[in-house]
């Protein structure tokens, strides 16, 4: 995390030489806002400079056009990636700084998005949802309340697997495959509140830090070994921002790589197949920015039958699903035009379903689905497991 | 013509989405990695085919609004600069690999296409084949560099890119398409002759003269080997020699040459460099190819008689180091073996700023220009910072001296600027001339110039451009 | 990681800069980076024209341009043979051939500096 004024100091090592428009050898486009906006604005390079005309009084907040090029960006990091220079390692931590300095301002974030940061702060999650509504998913389930009783590990279920009904089956699925483990675990219900993640992007950091301090306490409070989280933006939130705010005494684990280790402990086995073409589509805030590419490939190609399919973009030049960083509230088109170029490289490598291990990836890349007519499924990487292991 | 009049009848060409006057891309626009002066357009356009750069152009010469096009902003001479405002004609979207013509060796592409574009196209699809590469970041455009006389890595066998140019389509500053070179008769975009050569009124002229939408390049054959050597030398008198010789064998694909800051750099990962006076105050690298292996062996053992005759003579050289062996210290290396390559050891320093003075001149002025142009440096507090290489079989060469800065410190731009110029009148006192001029540089050569060539040049430009719409400014005209 | 501890990089010289790689690349090895541990010595490179000096002390190597007087270990080689030999050419055969010459105090050093600046 940088403040702007940590930020400035970089936006003089950029020469706008283009490295991080496209991907390296493969030379395919890696930057969903230049492929789909066009204007050197757009790119990496285009917001680093967007940054020195601030830092010299020749551009200001004040622009709604400058906002669209800050916001119009899903924060993806594959620019970081391509970028060789040291500036590179930092770009999306600049272009969040750029966003945090728009909304101290006043100005951001887009009129799109501005509807997740009210709800934030009246229900502690994005989805304008009641806090009893995260309960809705469990119904049947037998799960340990941690603010009721002790467990070894929480499980962090994340606001939208918890809130949109059509992503429930992930929590559920993941609960079958805990309880099928015999993991000691617990959750925290209607207690449970937001990582911060969407505040953070969209550039809120009051609020992310309040909701930051309020989970790090509470974590510490339950004296759980383990935090396990379903959502690749709250793995990324509670393990790389919430160091600047506070320290966890607590392990914190993606799902993909909690069962990924229950399989090397020998605590969970595949009994059946599952005959299906499936590729990989990695979250930019699981892969490219937590470097976590391994452990659910291990995963899926250990469950028998699966024919395991790369994408040409795969791993850290991945191709965004196009709904990250507040792309999908404050500028849908965008967001569902870069997910069908993902479905597209799917479909190309002849797979009938896309896995993937975020909520956030799921919702986007199954409305590119249905936008684009496509015969993909999308499937989160727990479901898959759960059917494997019944 | 209003701004917002202009901007609606620009979206009524290529549609809304591809116009902007935001003042964050304006601002963009307006400047490059150089010294040069910024100057802002009033409006940014990126259209997609030909028809649209017609109506853009027609529209433009009816309103007498300058147009500027760009691709990638990369030139390091100021040239896609709108000096006098006007439409940025940003040909990004234009990146078709229109044709490769494997039996008669070119391709067709369109102004947006990259190296590294070129280079999977080939590599993927067309593996018998290769274009020139230049040590320029990778999405850099192949028609600007051949257009603005670039060199690449086959230039020392072949010369600057200009002559890989076959045939062009050209939008012209009055709205007319032409066809250029063999295309203006031939359905195969073989080559320039045997018609006048009209192209010459598009290469070099810096997009003054009209917005080229397709060219065919050729491409050639790929040997099945290929190898870099790397060959030290303590002094520039020495540097040359060797380099010389070996031009004049007119056996390898590049001899490329240059300085201790910029092996320096590559390997210290620093700006600030100091010379230990023991070291190798110049570097050559040698790349050769072939089809079998004693072609290989042959050329290569070449190198070694060259440096052994040398030695015979006084003239001490490092025998020669392979870039494999460099490779296994570190992998990075490599981007000093295969193009296009990412410069992160070049412009990995602070400030963001990047220049040079390159010139092509006569071979047997290099020893003296060198140690003139090394010593201006030195003065203005600049590392000797030098890429040389002969070119077309010895027949010229090469020296570009390089000096990235920092351009958020407007001393040092100042600084920059005075070296700059300084850098150029030296290397025109010595007969060498600079190429992909900014306009400051460009006045310099006017001044000197045969008087009779500049009014044909003036009356050239006229003739093709009444109205003086095509980036204005350049070439002082 | 250790690494090796140099006042100005810049100022170093092609043959400091690359044995610097050599060297950095083998610490990341922990077979290799405990050999530092006691290997307290100073070592001399002549590459061509251009010196540089190794000293490890106490589990920390120091680097630097020039020839220090007396040293433990003296190695001089062409700069092709010194990278040969670098990255994994036998020095062996170097040695019979004469084109690498070894000196020093303590020569018993040799064997773990080698294996410090080769790959």
């Amino acid at each position: 995390m940088l403040d702007y004024e940590e930020a400035k100091t970089w936006f003089y090592r950029c020469l706008r030489c283009g490295t991080c428009k496209y991907i390296f050898g493969l030379y395919l486009p890696s930057c969903p806002a230049g492929e789909m906006f066009s204007f050197e604005s757009y790119y990496s390079s285009g917001k680093l400079w967007i940054g020195r005309g601030l830092a010299e009084g020749k551009l200001s907040f004040a622009d709604p056009s400058l906002l669209q090029k800050l916001y119009a960006c899903t924060t993806c990091g594959s620019c970081q990636v391509q970028c060789s220079l040291p500036v590179g390692e930092h770009s999306v931590d600049i272009f969040e700084a750029l966003r945090a300095e728009a909304v101290r301002q006043g100005y951001g974030p887009m009129p799109g998005q501005k509807h997740l940061l009210e709800s934030i702060k009246n229900y502690d999650n994005p989805w304008v949802q009641p806090r009893q509504a995260r309960e809705r998913w469990a119904r049947g389930l037998e799960i340990k309340d941690l603010s009721k009783e002790k467990a070894r590990v929480l499980y962090y279920v994340g606001c939208t697997a918890e809130l949109d009904p059509q992503l429930h089956q992930i929590a559920r699925s993941t609960v079958e495959i805990l309880q099928r483990a015999g993991v000691d675990f617990g959750w925290l219900g209607r207690e449970e509140v937001c990582c911060g993640s969407v505040a953070m992007r969209l550039g809120d950091r009051e609020d992310f830090r309040r909701l930051a301090e309020n989970n790090i306490e509470r974590f510490n409070e339950l004296g759980v070994e383990t935090i396990i989280t379903s959502c690749a933006g709250c793995y990324k939130t509670i393990t790389q921002d919430y160091p600047s705010v506070g320290k966890i005494n607590a392990e914190v684990v993606h799902s993909s790589q909690f069962v990924q280790r229950l399989l090397q402990q020998k605590k969970l086995s595949f009994k059946k197949k599952v005959e299906l073409t499936l590729t990989y589509h990695d979250p930019c805030h699981l892969g490219r920015h937590r470097e976590v590419y391994d452990e659910p490939r291990q995963v899926l190609q250990s469950i028998k039958g699966i024919n395991f399919v790369e994408m040409r973009r795969t791993r850290e030049n991945s191709w965004c699903c196009g709904g990250g960083g507040g792309v999908r509230a404050g500028f849908p088109d965008f967001a569902q035009e870069t997910a069908i170029l993902r479905i597209k490289e799917a479909e190309e490598v002849g797979a009938e379903g896309v896995v993937s291990t975020c909520p956030f990836c799921f919702q986007n890349i199954a409305g590119g689905i249905a936008a684009a007519n496509s015969p993909l499924k999308m499937i989160d990487l727990t479901e898959i497991v759960s059917r494997a292991i019944r | 013509m209003e701004k917002a009049e202009l901007a609606r009848r620009l979206a009524e060409i290529i549609g809304s989405e591809y116009v902007s006057g935001d003042p964050d891309t304006l601002f963009i626009y307006s400047h490059d990695m150089t010294e040069n002066e910024p100057s802002e357009p009033d409006l940014v356009v990126m259209p997609d085919s030909v028809e649209e750069v017609q109506s853009i152009v027609r529209l433009a010469n009816e309103q007498r609004i300058p147009l500027t096009p760009f691709v990638a902003g990369a030139n390091v001479g100021g040239l896609a600069i709108p000096r006098e405002g006007g439409i940025v004609v940003d040909l990004k979207r234009m990146k078709r690999i229109l044709e490769v013509n494997e039996d008669n060796m070119y391709v067709i592409i369109e102004p947006g296409v990259t190296f590294g574009h070129l280079r999977a196209c080939l590599d993927n699809e067309h593996p018998r084949f290769r274009y020139a590469y230049p040590l320029s970041p990778p999405y850099t455009s192949v028609m600007c560099n051949a257009l603005l006389d670039g060199l690449t890595n086959l230039s020392t066998k072949h010369g600057d890119m200009s002559e890989w140019i076959n045939s062009l389509e050209v939008v012209l500053p009055t709205g007319e398409v032409v066809n250029i070179g063999a295309a203006a008769a031939s359905k195969y975009w073989f080559g320039r002759a045997p018609l006048p050569d009209l192209a010459g009124l598009f290469i070099s002229w810096q997009g003054t003269t009209g917005i080229v939408t397709k060219m065919a390049v050729q491409i050639c054959p790929k040997y099945k080997y290929r190898k870099r050597m790397f060959v030290m030398a303590y002094d520039i008198d020495s540097f040359f020699a060797f380099v010389r010789r070996c031009a004049w064998t007119q056996l390898y694909d590049d001899i490329a040459g240059f300085s201790w800051p910029a092996a320096k750099m590559m390997v210290a990962r620093r700006v600030k460099l100091t010379r230990d006076p023991d070291e190798p105050e110049l570097g050559a690298y040698l790349d050769f190819s072939g089809d079998t292996k004693k072609e290989m062996e042959f050329k290569e053992a070449m190198v070694r008689d060259i440096i052994k005759e040398l030695k015979d003579k006084g003239i001490e050289l490092e025998p020669p180091l392979l870039v494999d062996d460099l490779v296994k210290i570190n992998p990075d290396y490599l981007k000093l073996a295969e193009f296009p390559t990412t410069l992160d050891f070049l412009i990995d320093y602070g400030g963001g700023g990047f220049t040079w003075v390159g010139s092509y001149g006569p071979m047997s002025k290099s020893e003296e220009g060198t140690k003139k142009l090394f010593a201006v440096m030195e003065k203005y507090g600049f590392p000797p910072f030098l890429v040389t290489r002969p070119m077309k079989g010895a027949h010229y060469q090469v020296l570009r001296f390089i000096a990235p800065f920092d351009k958020s410190d407007q001393e040092q731009v100042k600084k920059v600027r005075e070296l700059c110029r300084e850098m150029a009148e030296s290397l025109l006192d010595l007969g060498f001339i600079p190429y992909k001029a900014p306009p400051w540089a460009a006045e310099l050569i006017l001044k000197r110039a045969d008087p009779n060539w500049v009014k044909l040049l003036k009356t050239i430009k006229n003739t093709l451009d009444p109205n003086r719409i095509m980036n204005p400014g350049k070439w002082g005209l | 990681m250790p690494e090796v501890i140099v006042e100005d990089v810049g100022a170093l010289n092609l043959v400091a800069l690359i044995t610097r790689e050599l060297i950095n690349k083998n610490l990341q090895d922990p077979n290799k980076s405990k050999l530092i541990r006691h290997l307290n010595c100073t070592f001399v490179l002549k590459a061509s024209r251009m010196t540089m000096t190794v000293i490890f002390k106490d589990g920390e190597v120091f680097l630097k341009n020039g020839a220090a007087p007396k040293p433990t270990v003296y190695i001089e080689a062409g700069l092709n043979d010194f990278l040969n030999i670098g990255v994994g050419g036998s020095y062996v055969t170097a040695l019979i051939t004469g084109r690498l010459k070894i000196r020093g105090i303590k020569l018993w050093k040799l064997l773990p500096i080698l294996k410090l600046v080769r790959i």
